[in-house]
C-alpha cells in the first residue's frame, strides 16, 4: 500500500487517520439523518410516549418538531441524539489516551479519535451512556493501548468495543418503548424481521430496495446507509488507503455462499434471503470498509487479502443462517477474521519462500 | 533460622512465586470455576488438599522411587488422591461437586500438582514439601478467590450468593455484566492481576522477545 507522500494532515499513520475520518463524514451525515427520522417518525405515530432520556429532551428543546417533519429537524434530533454519545466517547477515549501517554512518556495518540466515532456509529440509537463508557474504554485499553498504541494493533479497536459491549449486555434494558425495534446491539431487526417472514415481512416494515440503500430503515446508527458508505469506500479506494481486493472479495464472499445458501436452503427462512439483502441489510457494508479493511488489522498480502475477504463475506452469511440469536453476525464474522489475519499472511508469505526456493533446486 | 525458612516456603509461593501469576500453571480450571465465589473456594480448598498430601506422599517416596518411573507413580498418587476428594465432595457436598463438575477430576492434570511433585517433592523433606504444597495451594486460591469475587460480583451482583446489588430485572439499578459470567473475563482478570503484581514486583518482569528496530536515520 502505497501512499502518495505529502505534507500535513494527510501524511504518514497521521495521514491514514485523517482520510478516514474524512470518509466516515458521508456516513455520519445519513447517520445523523436517519437517527433523528427514526426518533420523530415514532413520535407522530405514538405522540404521547414522549422519550424521556437527556437525548430526547434535547431534541425537543432545540425544536426538533415532528408534525411534518423536514431534513432541519431530522437533523436537529440526529444530532440531539448522536452529539452526547460521540461527545461521551471522545472524552472518555481521549481521557484514557492521554493518561496512557502521561504514563509512558509519549505524545499523546491520535487513533481514538477514529475508535470513538467508528464506535459511535455501530450504537444503536437507545444506547445507554454507562454501555458507552465501558466500551470505549475497552476498546482504547484493551484494543490499542496495550499492544502499544496506534498502528501496533492487530484488531480494530472499535469492533472490540462493540464486540465486548455486545456480549456484556445481550439486551439494553430499560431502553424507551419508542426505541422498539432500534434498541439491540445485535445489529439488524430487518434481517430477523426476513428470517421469520421473508420479503412480505419487509415490505410490511416499509423496507424496499431503495430504502435500505439509502438507508431510511431502523438499525445501529452509522451502519444504515449503504450510498453514504460507497461514498466513503470511494473516496478511500481512490487514496487506496484500503485494499480493493480485501473490499471485493468480501462481497464475493458474500454473493457466493449466499447463493449457496439459496440453492440449498429449504427455501424459506433464513436460508432464503438473496444475496443482494444481505448486502444492503444490516452492518455489512459499513464493516466490510472501515472495519474489516482497518489498514493495520487486516492481511498484507495480495493473496491473504483474497482469502480474508471471502471469509468474512462466507462468515457473516454462515452465521446470519444458522444462528438466529445473531441477525447481523458482522461483528463476530469480523473479529474472527481479523484474528486470523497473521496466520493468513504468514501462510501466504511461507508457500512463497517455498515456490521460490523450488525454482532453484 | 529454620523457623525463618520453613516461613519463607509456605509464603513464597503467594505472590513471588505464584504457580498462576508468574508461572501461569492451572489456568484451565481458573476460568471454569470462578464464575462465583462459593465454586472458586471450594475448588481452592480441593487444591490445597491435594496439593499437600502429593507432596508430602511423593517426599516420603522419593528415595525408593526409581528415576525411569518416576511420572508414573507421582500421577497414580495424585489421581488416587483426588478421587478420594471427589467422593468426599460427593458424599458431603453433592450439590457444590455437581456445580464443580469435571473440574475437581480435572485436578489431577493440574499442572501445579505435578510440577510441585516434580521439582519440589522429588528433592526435598517431608514437612518441607508438605508447606510448600500447602504454600502454592493458596496462591492458587489468591487468585481464583480474586478472579471468583469480581466475577460473581459484577456478573450477578451478588456475593456468596447473597444479593448485594438489585438487578434491573428486579427493579434495581444494576445490570449484570453478562461478560463476567463467559470464560473471557477471566482471562481479563487474570491479565490485570498478572500486570498489577509485575508493576509492584519489577523483577517478575519477563525480558521482551524480540524489540522494535530503532528507526534508522534518513528512512522514513
Amino acid at each position: 500500500m502505497s501512499i502518495k507522500r505529502s505534507s500535513g494532515f494527510f501524511d504518514g499513520y497521521r495521514g491514514l487517520l485523517g482520510l478516514r475520518l474524512l470518509a466516515l463524514l458521508p456516513v455520519t451525515v445519513a447517520a445523523l439523518l436517519n437517527t433523528g427520522y427514526q426518533y420523530l417518525t415514532r413520535l407522530v405515530s405514538n405522540p404521547d410516549s414522549v422519550g424521556d432520556d437527556v437525548r430526547s429532551r434535547i431534541a425537543r428543546a432545540l425544536g426538533a418538531g415532528y408534525a411534518d417533519a423536514g431534513v432541519y429537524d431530522w437533523l436537529v434530533a440526529g444530532l440531539a441524539h448522536m452529539l452526547p454519545m460521540l461527545a461521551l466517547a471522545l472524552v472518555i477515549g481521549g481521557l484514557w489516551e492521554w493518561l496512557i501517554a502521561r504514563g509512558r512518556g509519549q505524545p499523546m495518540a491520535r487513533g481514538f479519535v477514529l475508535t470513538a466515532l467508528l464506535f459511535t456509529l455501530l450504537l444503536p440509537g437507545a444506547a445507554p451512556f454507562y454501555h458507552i463508557v465501558f466500551g470505549i474504554s475497552f476498546a482504547v485499553l484493551l484494543g490499542s493501548a496495550i499492544f502499544g498504541g496506534d498502528g501496533r494493533t492487530f484488531l480494530s479497536p472499535a469492533l472490540l468495543g462493540i464486540a465486548i459491549v455486545q456480549v456484556s449486555f445481550p439486551n439494553i434494558s430499560g431502553a424507551h418503548p419508542l426505541w422498539e425495534g432500534l434498541a439491540g446491539y445485535a445489529g439488524s431487526n430487518a434481517i430477523a424481521l426476513f428470517h421469520r417472514g421473508g420479503e412480505a415481512a419487509l415490505a410490511g416494515a416499509g423496507i424496499d430496495l431503495g430504502s435500505a440503500f439509502i438507508g431510511s430503515v431502523a438499525g445501529s446508527m452509522g451502519t444504515t446507509s449503504v450510498l453514504a458508505v460507497v461514498i466513503g469506500a470511494a473516496m478511500l479506494l481512490v487514496t487506496r488507503v484500503i485494499a480493493w481486493r480485501l473490499l471485493l472479495a468480501q462481497v464475493i464472499g458474500l454473493i457466493v455462499v449466499a447463493t449457496l445458501c439459496n440453492l440449498l436452503g429449504e427455501g424459506s427462512g433464513a436460508s432464503a434471503m438473496p444475496g443482494y439483502w444481505h448486502l444492503l441489510l444490516g452492518s455489512f457494508a459499513f464493516g466490510a470498509v472501515f472495519l474489516a479493511c482497518d489498514p493495520v488489522a487486516s492481511c498484507c498480502t495480495n493473496p491473504g487479502r483474497w482469502i480474508q475477504g471471502f471469509l468474512i463475506g462466507a462468515l457473516v452469511v454462515l452465521i446470519r443462517v444458522v444462528n438466529a440469536n445473531h441477525p447481523d453476525a458482522v461483528i463476530p464474522a469480523m473479529l474472527l477474521a481479523s484474528i486470523l489475519a497473521p496466520l493468513i499472511d504468514h501462510a501466504v508469505i511461507a508457500s512463497n519462500i517455498r515456490q521460490r526456493a523450488g525454482r532453484h533446486v | 533460622m529454620m523457623k525463618d525458612s520453613y516461613w519463607k516456603i509456605l509464603t513464597r509461593p503467594l505472590i513471588d512465586e505464584n504457580p498462576l501469576t508468574l508461572q501461569i500453571l492451572g489456568i484451565c480450571s481458573a476460568l471454569a470455576v470462578t464464575t462465583s465465589l462459593d465454586t472458586a473456594l471450594l475448588m481452592s480448598l480441593v487444591v490445597v488438599c491435594v496439593l499437600a498430601l502429593g507432596n508430602g506422599s511423593v517426599s516420603l517416596i522419593r528415595r525408593q522411587l526409581p528415576h525411569s518411573v518416576r511420572i508414573i507413580v507421582q500421577i497414580t498418587i495424585i489421581a488416587s488422591l483426588v478421587i478420594v476428594v471427589d467422593q468426599i465432595l460427593q458424599a458431603y457436598a453433592f450439590e457444590m461437586s455437581k456445580r464443580l463438575s469435571v473440574f475437581v477430576g480435572l485436578v489431577i492434570t493440574n499442572c501445579i500438582v505435578l510440577g510441585r511433585a516434580q521439582s519440589y517433592a522429588m528433592h526435598n523433606g517431608f514437612f518441607a514439601s508438605v508447606l510448600d504444597g500447602i504454600g502454592n495451594g493458596l496462591g492458587y486460591s489468591l487468585i481464583l478467590i480474586i478472579v471468583g469475587a469480581i466475577r460473581e460480583f459484577f456478573g450477578k451482583g451478588s456475593l456468596l450468593n447473597v444479593q448485594i446489588l438489585v438487578p434491573v430485572s428486579e427493579g434495581g439499578a444494576f445490570e449484570p455484566l453478562h461478560l463476567m459470567l463467559l470464560p473471557p473475563s477471566a482471562f481479563f482478570i487474570i491479565g490485570g492481576l498478572i500486570w498489577f503484581i509485575r508493576r509492584k514486583r519489577p523483577q517478575q518482569v519477563e525480558q521482551p522477545e524480540f524489540s522494535l528496530r530503532a528507526r534508522e536515520q534518513g528512512s522514513k
